[in-house]
């Protein structure tokens, strides 16, 4: 899975592509835990690139929650594809989450 | 490709080992079946996801004493529905029997997991389990809108 990093200021700007399937979400989970302490102000998550999230997936983007609340960031997840937006639908998360329609807004709102 | 057979366009059997790393060649055979039945997005996501999420239980739960398992998939795309059957001989296990996650917690009381047979219950039409001679076999179908196919079983 490619993970594509980008510092904006004080915030990171995350951007997996593929698939968060049981597999594949150790990988952003092993990038959220690298800049887990790198001192960002906020974080974007940027779902664009992502087609598909299971449980597992989403197991990876509570974790990313409960991490920047415990550092006292803000995290944005932004750019869901309908399919991924059913996903935090039917599993509450869109309740529990900040969700944004593009990367470039969240980001616009953590400067 | 190992355990894997396309049976004519509108058939799938997927043989999968007891391993995370076999959902690999699952999405890849899901998304090569919903392309020879002219599935839409839509519909290989919610087939990809429902088997998924029921091949990812029996993985972390079906086994406890270990030791390597086979697990079957069939697949198959009839007239305005799709038809999943996920056999495995691990323990007894009836999805149907798994209580409704609640998913209006705060953050701070949500459970990690729960929400994968939540979400096959969501997506599938119809479920049915029965346990046979030692082996969970549950059958998912998936009803659509026939527009949505685009070449569906023309002769």
């Amino acid at each position: 899975m490619n993970i594509h990093r980008e510092r904006h200021g004080g915030a990171l700007l995350l951007r997996p592509e593929g698939r968060m399937d049981g597999v594949r979400s150790a990988e952003v989970e092993r990038a959220l835990a690298e800049v887990a302490d790198a001192g960002y102000s906020g974080i974007v998550f940027d779902m664009s690139a992502i087609g598909y999230v299971s449980s597992a997936g989403l197991r990876v983007i509570l974790m990313a929650v409960k991490q920047a609340k415990s550092k006292q960031q803000r995290i944005l997840f932004a750019g869901p594809s309908p399919q991924v937006r059913e996903v935090l639908e039917m599993s509450g998360f869109l309740s529990l989450l900040e969700v944004r329609d593009s990367a470039a807004a969240a980001m616009e709102e953590l400067q | 490709m190992a355990g894997y057979e396309q049976r004519g366009p509108h058939a799938l059997k997927l043989r999968l080992m007891n391993r995370m790393e076999e959902l690999e060649k699952l999405h890849e055979a899901l998304g090569r079946f919903g392309g020879a039945c002219g599935f839409t997005e839509d519909q290989v996501f919610r087939v990809s996801l429902a088997c998924e999420e029921i091949v990812m239980n029996i993985i972390t739960y079906g086994y406890p004493e270990g030791g390597e398992h086979e697990i079957v998939l069939t697949a198959e795309s009839l007239p305005g529905e799709v038809r999943l059957t996920v056999r495995d001989d691990g323990r007894a296990f009836n999805p149907l029997e798994v209580q409704t996650p609640d998913t209006t917690l705060k953050l701070d009381e949500r459970p990690v997991g729960g929400l994968g047979i939540h979400f096959v219950r969501r997506l599938m039409d119809e479920i049915r389990y029965s346990r046979e001679e030692g082996i969970n076999i549950l059958q998912l179908t998936m009803r659509h809108e026939e527009e949505g196919m685009r070449n569906e079983h023309t002769p």
